[in-house]
């Protein structure tokens, strides 16, 4: 492991903070983020609420740290999700090579065909909105990226002379896998999770925001943002808050998965 | 020729694939379409009034049969009509398109115009100030959903300094701030992208003998690496294509601009599948041109990889 760079520190210090924000500061806070307290609606920033209330008097700070978790528990349910499933047919396809590979290669290519929000819009245009709906539009795609590379990986990997030593000396299949090949997928497959989190994070706040994704009293940033957009000229405030979370949180993804990607690149 | 003939018929397999799947998404659907379907018309459903649209449908026949049909209707132009309104879904989608086109044409220029010189900016120059800044703030766009980034735009540009409209109609000023949405969003990755090929294109020796007969750094990487590059961009502006669509879907419904996108949200919202799966096929379809268009380009201007093609 070489030194960290500076993206990649400041980039897991920002994840940190994020991460530590959302879960923290709803437990700490002594405002409830969902029960309305109309008679203190819309407050500008001061002592009582750091960042001020929103049109139903809940306090703004609490509230995009709540939705923060929702968020980035989805955004990781998904991702672990089509890490496993990407993770277990790249190995498949890479080992058996023939028809499994082909397929592998094949689906690949329809997925380009189905780009970002595409296959999404579908599911949630028939299914009932809610949690599961939102985790089956966001994880027949993601899968196959993880997949692909791993399959790389693994091909390029089996092919090596020390695996071949392996299976001279008899080991099986499983014992290849698990001490010759899974020490070169893992740093690969990190970084696809990162995007993959990355991505799963931006896709079902856009949903949300689309008033597609997660039906109330369920809120993520993307939720919060489209219910404070007609007030945007009004107060900018409630629309610009969870857009900054948003901004940090993707950008820590990226600072992290870049700096594992390539240490000698970053900003 | 080949090279583009085995192309297209890759991507008309893809395409006949996407078909299936989009067929599909009506079984997913829960209840029964009939049902909803004079529900919708203001009809009580009785078990007389559902068997009969059922069998004026077609619902009643075998899966692969439907299919069939749906199929021959998709290729004749027709994609059924919507729940919503019983307008054809084929119609309404054509009538969005130069809505989208425009926005996404916008977009692409704007997307271009800031990449290319960012990134070869970048690539002569990667270590001062500016650069560090360029590519912390493309990072940074990058990482954020283009609703945000637009967002954003709106808050600075048309609320703080009230210098543009927050969009909303078709007006040559109204695709400013959409365009410019979509313009940044996609410049960000786009940049990336180019500039990672112009650090591949940079090492080679034929960069290093430009160097050594005495060109400067600039015109070495105008006049040699960029030409080099232009395949991996062209790849990558098919990319920035086909993201430009998706993100179109977001960025339409923020600014109420009334294109495709805009059209499938809403059919999303109103449960309305014939226009949901006429959308997908659509999407499919478009992607699959610019990606094979893409293609083609890349062979015309790299002769190497006509040969490696298949």
């Amino acid at each position: 492991m070489t030194r960290p760079t500076a993206g990649l520190t400041a980039g897991g210090a920002l994840l940190t903070v994020v991460v530590l924000g959302c879960f923290a500061l709803p437990l700490v806070s002594p405002h409830d983020p969902y029960r309305p307290d109309p008679v203190n609606a819309l407050l500008p920033p001061g002592p009582g609420h750091w960042l001020g209330t929103d049109q139903l008097g809940r306090d703004l700070l609490t509230r995009t740290a709540a939705a923060g978790r929702t968020s980035l528990l989805f955004a990781l349910a998904v991702t672990a999700a089509t890490t496993v499933i990407g993770t277990v047919t790249g190995a498949v396809a890479g080992l058996a090579g023939g028809w499994p590979d082909r397929i592998l290669r094949q689906t690949s290519t329809m997925a380009l065909a189905l780009p970002g929000l595409t296959l999404a819009l579908a599911v949630s245009g028939v299914l009932p909105p809610g949690y599961t709906t939102l985790f089956i539009a966001l994880v027949p795609l993601g899968w196959v990226s993880c997949a692909s590379v791993v399959r790389t990986v693994v091909r390029r990997t089996a092919m090596t002379d020390y695996v071949l030593a392996s299976r001279t000396m008899g080991a099986s299949i499983p014992q290849l896998l698990r001490y010759d090949i899974a020490p070169h997928v893992l740093g690969p497959a990190c970084t696809v999770a990162a995007g993959d989190f990355a991505r799963s994070l931006t896709a079902a706040t856009s949903l949300s925001f689309l008033g597609i994704g997660l039906p109330p009293p369920h809120v993520d940033w993307g939720g919060m943002i489209s219910e404070a957009t007609p007030l945007l000229l009004a107060s900018p405030r409630l629309v610009v808050v969870p857009a900054i979370a948003i901004a940090l949180a993707g950008l820590s993804v990226m600072l992290v998965t870049d700096g594992l990607r390539d240490p000698a690149s970053g900003p | 020729m080949t090279f583009a003939v085995s192309r297209a018929l890759g991507a008309a397999f893809a395409l006949l694939v996407v078909s299936v799947l989009t067929f599909s998404l009506t079984s997913l659907a829960p209840g029964d379409p009939a049902e909803e379907l004079l529900r919708r018309g203001g009809i009580q459903p009785t078990q007389a009034s559902v068997a009969a649209l059922r069998a004026e449908l077609g619902l009643d026949r075998p899966a692969a049969v439907q299919y069939l049909g749906w199929l021959h209707g998709v290729l004749r132009g027709d994609f059924g009509r919507s729940y919503a309104d019983g307008t054809p879904v084929a119609a309404q989608i054509l009538s969005r398109v130069p809505a989208t086109l425009r926005l996404a044409g916008a977009g692409f220029l704007i997307a271009v115009a800031l990449a290319v010189p960012m990134a070869v900016r970048a690539q002569i120059r990667p270590h001062t100030a500016l650069g560090r800044i360029t590519r912390a703030l493309t990072s940074a766009i990058a990482a954020v959903p283009p609703y945000v980034v637009g967002i954003l735009l709106v808050s600075v540009l048309a609320v703080e300094l009230r210098i543009l409209p927050t969009g909303g109609d078709a007006t040559a000023d109204g695709v400013i701030l959409p365009g410019l949405t979509l313009g940044v969003a996609t410049a960000a990755p786009l940049m990336r992208l180019l500039r990672s090929e112009l650090a591949a294109v940079d090492g080679s020796p034929f960069m290093a003998l430009a160097r050594a007969k005495g060109l400067t750094v600039r015109r070495a990487i105008v006049l040699h690496a960029l030409p080099a590059a232009a395949p991996g961009a062209i790849s990558a502006a098919g990319v920035a294509l086909i993201e430009l669509v998706g993100g179109a879907v977001v960025v339409e419904t923020l600014f109420n601009w009334p294109g495709v996108g805009q059209l499938a949200v809403t059919a999303v919202r109103q449960r309305d599948i014939p226009m949901v799966q006429g959308y997908v096929l659509f999407a499919a379809m478009a992607t699959l041109l610019v990606l094979v268009l893409a293609d083609v380009c890349v062979a015309l201007v790299d002769p190497r990889l006509r040969d490696k093609s298949r």
